[in-house]
């Protein structure tokens, strides 16, 4: 017994009380907020987050960092569209090579921070560019509209009472919460991530793995960006540009480190959770759209220290910094 | 000024780029084109300051565009009722503030960079389209608007702002020891520490600075625009770093310099530029872009100074 | 007596400048303790990496079961059946005791999908029993003590059903029960017919657990003995007994005014109530065995570490070293261990890595004279000969010795006051290690003193006017210059 109440206290971290605290004061404020109608809301708008988001994850746990997202995410929804519309494709078959398209950049990424040794920032900055205007080429800066409305049911879509979009972000959750902590590729993204070296050692082939995992970063972004199209119902190339940092955001704010080695989907879910419960519950309480952002930002920091370090010691830490410690010497 | 291989490997790219624009794209080399290239060349070279001073101490300013905004938007509400100076002013100390918040909250409360300068896009910008409710202010007065109009014979006033902004720049950066000692953070932070340099005071200067220039950018920009509206530089983090990339600034920190900058922003003007001339749509220009990047660093790789080391 | 199934036949290594290891003899029988033992940089690590795939040997042969063997990487000693247990851990903090114990062999189910952690755990459980241990394996390894990591340590060599595993100093950071837990373990895996290789300097352990001894001593075997034939003296003997030649440059003076005094300083893990004086003209060396405490007490003395109690004076004054910037301001200087990491900005010219620790003293008005600048670091470039081919050379491009002189150039720049070296001639031909020394002289003639933390006898005993030697964290003896021998000071770090 003493064990799951362990257990229960290290998953109940900062960024879950923060949202538990938001709840409560969300729903003192505006009537609407806590309601089943609103919750669908709120699964909905983040579904498409928290599958990039997911894909951002596993790139972090190897202690790199993915900046393409946002900008593959909109190549896939573009390329989709286009071959829905131009190729007459069927759309499940669109889909599958918006995605492949994605996971191919997510693996050109992989490949070239793994064997050439560079900083992921770098091609994956690169990338993002590459993808943009290679979506902006397919599309013609245009917005493409008028393709077959069959994908439209992941987003729309219900499956006894529950919203598509949440049975999808569940059952990806499972899949790679499972892959992540029960399998043997999971496990060696952690210790990849925790200590690269060891994990070198031990037989595990880094190169390879990264490379992978990139690619599948890639992959869910592919994923994330049909989701997109299924809700927008709409494909224009920088619709996505953002989510990059968003997905970042959540993952970080979730709890997972930016160190590599630690953390994980279930995580990246509350952050997730997190910010789009941010966004809906200071819609509905009439915040002004703007100042939303700042409260955004503020709460992002918030999560953030809670998360990895005790906010008492941080704002004793931050007074003691600001506002001076004693004299350092006593005569020099 | 003496230039080390690779500086010269880069110059000589950027020639042999502007070498083949000028022969295989039309219109390239007439005055007009080129006074618009330098112009842009400038300015984006302009915004990708503070972007790579932070890269220079091994971090990242996200939040320049956001800063800039809320700046310029201040500063335009002074200056629309005829005080100019007092407007600037109040524009550059906003950008400083903003900046120096960033520099405290990561060096001395060590927040990685990403999260302090990300979360501060977020309320910058949130305060800034708050206090703007979306519109735009505009109509300064003349005394304001020669900044971002006027010419010096040929050479339009942001590319003498700028290129006197960046020289002064460059000087700090070689011959002052603040520039002298964040090189030497960015190479090695715990050995600055170690030689009893004021690391940590260093690196809040240096956000601090960020934020001054981004807000010196964001004026001129509002100049040139004769209006000011909230959404200004969306797009700057990425274009500056960009910029810093291609220049050869290096995300690990201790590397790059000014003239690469100047190189950086001129390879991005020339790349918009053509792609313009060439009657391609705008979107062929983010596809070049991305290449050029990957292409510049490789570049770098393949000369580089330190073993690489995987974030 | 079994015949040894493991043999090092005349095996060599060098690296630039030294010649780590000279046709050097061992072997290893099936469940024997064989110890390695001799001072810092006989070549005992040296040979170990060379066991472990680490590097590749210059010359010699390795023979098991008779064969010869290449052991060209890590991954090819652990087919081998070799695995090292180093004192830095190799483990995984985030990831449990049977994932770390397994990892990358883990046990699987449903059709070689997913890890059967029940398999697991029963295995890592089973493996931690034959040690006589019994950790939870769903542990997170970053929650256990160190010597419950080195327990996982040894479970993950047998896991690789390791034949020859290699211990180096494991018991640095052990107690004394830690310790006996430890070698039963070793034991049992005796028991189980591995060889061992077990180096330490603890010798009073050795006649505890070893079965054999060898003893190498500046990279060359000195000889091999039954651990029941010899007496921890001789083993002393063995490692020390070399010729001493006087080629130390050293002019002694009467030692001046009191510049640093140390008091009863105390810090939880690493200090036990450390007091020393260091006088003006004078170089105090600082001896003992790796992890005994010097380089901790540099630190706290430097203000990088803050101290639990004591007291520190500079000059007669007490002072509160809260951060190296104090420290610089007083007047100090810290040549670190570590010089690539701490010492150095590999990525920057010579000149500016000179200048850098000095650049508020040489340039207090924010601007940079270049034409100071050049003058200053030629200025040391000429003075201590360093060989760089111009003065915007990057540092990283230098030799060892030569970067060494440019740490030591940066520190000089700023006319400290007080100089704490470590290790400073470490890794350096012999060549540049006479002009450091001669340097060192020189500095001291000037008034200003230097504590020098040194592994090298010869050293220790020639530069320093007197030695403090550290055991566990304590300050175990002091000797003059001529009261010192390397017997002496040997046996007060070994605690004989």
């Amino acid at each position: 017994m003493p064990r799951l109440a362990a257990r229960l206290a290290s998953v109940v971290s900062g960024p879950i009380i923060i949202c538990l605290g938001m709840i409560g004061v969300f729903s003192l404020l505006s009537e609407n907020f806590f309601s089943l109608s609103n919750a669908v809301n709120i699964i909905r708008q983040a579904s498409v987050l928290a599958l990039v988001a997911f894909g951002q994850t596993f790139v972090i746990l190897l202690a790199g960092i993915d900046l393409s997202v946002g900008a593959v995410m909109g190549l896939t929804s573009c390329v989709t569209a286009t071959l829905m519309l131009k190729a007459h494709l069927a759309p499940v078959l669109a889909a599958a090579v918006g995605v492949g398209v994605a996971a191919l950049c997510g693996l050109v990424n992989g490949l070239v921070h793994s064997f050439l040794g560079l900083n992921p920032f770098v091609p994956t900055f690169g990338m993002w560019g590459m993808a943009l205007g290679a979506a902006l080429i397919i599309t013609e800066e245009r917005v493409l509209t008028g393709f077959p409305a069959t994908l439209r049911v992941l987003h729309d879509g219900e499956l006894l009472g529950l919203p598509a979009p949440l049975l999808l972000v569940a059952a990806v959750l499972l899949v790679l919460h499972t892959f992540l902590k029960a399998t043997p590729q999971g496990i060696a993204t952690y210790a990849i991530g925790g200590n690269e070296g060891a994990a070198h050692l031990s037989g595990i082939r880094v190169r390879l793995h990264k490379s992978l995992i990139y690619a599948f970063s890639g992959f869910m972004a592919g994923l994330a960006g049909v989701l997109f199209l299924a809700r927008s119902n709409a494909a224009q190339a920088i619709d996505t540009i953002g989510y990059e940092f968003d997905s970042i955001a959540a993952v970080v704010v979730g709890g997972t480190s930016l160190m590599g080695g630690k953390g994980g989907v279930a995580q990246t879910l509350v952050g997730v959770t997190l910010i789009a419960m941010l966004r809906n519950g200071l819609n509905m309480v009439g915040v002004n759209l703007y100042l939303q952002l700042v409260f955004i930002g503020v709460v992002l920091i918030l999560a953030y220290v809670t998360e990895n370090q005790n906010l008492v010691e941080f704002l004793r830490d931050l007074k003691r910094r600001l506002f001076g410690a004693p004299a350092s010497t006593e005569e020099a | 000024m003496k230039l080390s291989t690779r500086a010269l490997y880069r110059l000589g790219a950027v020639a042999v780029i502007l070498a083949a624009a000028w022969i295989l794209v039309p219109r390239f080399g007439t005055e007009s084109n080129l006074i618009n290239l330098l112009r842009q060349a400038f300015l984006l070279a302009l915004v990708a300051t503070g972007v790579s001073l932070s890269m220079l101490v091994a971090g990242l300013d996200l939040s320049i565009g956001a800063v800039a905004a809320l700046s310029s938007c201040l500063a335009a509400t002074v200056i629309v009722q005829g005080h100019v100076v007092l407007g600037v002013f109040v524009g550059l100390a906003v950008g400083a503030l903003g900046g120096l918040m960033n520099g405290v909250m990561i060096a001395k409360l060590k927040l990685p960079f990403f999260i302090m300068t990300f979360s501060m896009m977020f309320i910058v910008r949130g305060l800034a389209l708050t206090y703007t409710q979306g519109t735009s202010i505009h109509g300064f007065p003349a005394s304001f608007t020669w900044l971002g109009k006027s010419f010096v014979g040929p050479i339009p006033m942001p590319v003498v702002v700028g290129a006197a902004v960046l020289g002064l720049l460059h000087l700090v950066l070689t011959k002052t020891t603040f520039g002298r000692i964040t090189y030497a953070v960015g190479a090695n932070a715990e050995a600055a520490r170690f030689s009893g340099l004021a690391a940590d005071r260093n690196i809040i200067h240096v956000y601090a600075l960020s934020g001054l220039l981004a807000s010196l950018s964001g004026l001129i920009y509002i100049a040139r625009l004769n209006a000011a509206d909230a959404d200004l530089g969306m797009m700057w983090p990425l274009e500056g770093i960009a910029v810093a990339v291609i220049g050869g600034i290096a995300f690990s920190g201790g590397e790059g310099n000014i003239l690469g900058l100047v190189l950086g922003g001129i390879v991005m003007a020339v790349v918009g530029n053509c792609v313009n001339l060439l009657g391609l749509p705008a979107r062929f220009q983010d596809f070049f872009i991305g290449f050029v990047i990957i292409l510049a660093v490789l570049i770098d790789h393949l000369t580089q100074k330190r073993g690489k080391v995987a974030r | 007596m079994a015949e040894p199934f493991l043999r090092v036949e005349s095996v060599s290594k060098s690296f630039p400048g030294v010649t780590a290891l000279h046709q050097v003899d061992f072997d290893l029988r099936a469940g024997e303790v064989h110890v390695l033992i001799g001072e810092n940089g006989a070549g005992k690590s040296t040979l170990i990496k060379l066991l472990s795939g680490v590097y590749p040997k210059d010359g010699g042969r390795f023979l098991l079961d008779g064969q010869d063997v290449s052991i060209a990487s890590v991954r090819a000693a652990q087919d081998l059946g070799v695995a090292t247990i180093y004192q830095e851990m190799n483990l995984i903090p985030e990831l449990t005791v049977a994932q770390n114990i397994l990892l990358g062999r883990e046990p699987r189910r449903v059709g070689g999908l997913l890890v059967d952690t029940e398999a697991a755990r029963r295995r890592s459980a089973t493996l931690l029993a034959s040690l006589g241990q019994h950790l939870d394996p769903d542990a997170q390894v970053k929650t256990l003590s160190v010597p419950q990591q080195q327990m996982v340590e040894v479970a993950k060599a047998l896991s690789m059903e390791a034949r020859i595993v290699i211990f180096d100093e494991p018991t640095g950071t052990l107690a004394e029960k830690e310790t006996a837990a430890l070698f039963a373990t070793i034991r049992l895996l005796k028991q189980q017919g591995m060889g061992i290789i077990y180096i330490s300097h603890r010798l009073e352990e050795i006649r505890e657990i070893g079965d054999r001894v060898t003893v190498l001593r500046d990279g060359h075997l000195i000889g091999t003995r039954a651990v029941a034939e010899v007496t921890v003296d001789d083993l002393i003997q063995m490692m020390v007994g070399r010729e001493l030649k006087d080629q130390f440059p050293r002019h002694r003076r009467p030692p001046g005014e009191v510049a640093l005094e140390i008091r009863n300083l105390s810090l939880q893990g690493a200090l036990h109530d450390v007091s020393l004086t260091v006088h003006r003209g004078e170089i105090v060396g600082l001896s003992g065995l790796v992890g005994s405490g010097r380089t901790a007490l540099a630190r706290v003395i430097f203000g990088i570490d803050r101290p639990d109690s004591g007291e520190i004076r500079v000059f007669g004054k007490p002072v509160r070293m809260d951060s190296p910037l104090t420290a610089t301001k007083l007047g100090l200087a810290f040549l670190t261990e570590d010089r690539k990491a701490l010492g150095l900005f590999q990525i920057r010219p010579v000149s500016d890595n000179i200048i850098l620790a000095a650049i508020q003293r040489l340039f207090p008005r924010f601007w940079i004279d270049a034409g100071r600048e050049r003058a200053v670091a030629q200025e040391f470039v000429t003075r201590l000969r360093i060989q760089t081919p111009n003065l915007s050379q990057l540092v990283q491009n230098l030799s060892g010795g030569n970067q060494q002189k440019v740490v030591l150039a940066k520190w000089l720049a700023t006319h400290a006051k007080l100089f704490i070296l470590d290790e400073p001639t470490r890794g350096i031909d012999v060549g540049a290690k006479l002009e450091i020394h001669r340097l060192m002289d020189e500095l001291v003639a000037q008034g200003t003193p230097i504590v020098m933390i040194s592994s090298e006898m010869p050293e220790i005993l020639g530069m320093s006017d007197r030695i403090y030697v550290m055991r566990d964290g304590r300050i175990g003896g002091e000797f003059t210059h001529h009261e010192a021998s390397q017997e002496r000071i040997l046996k007060c770090a070994v605690g004989g």
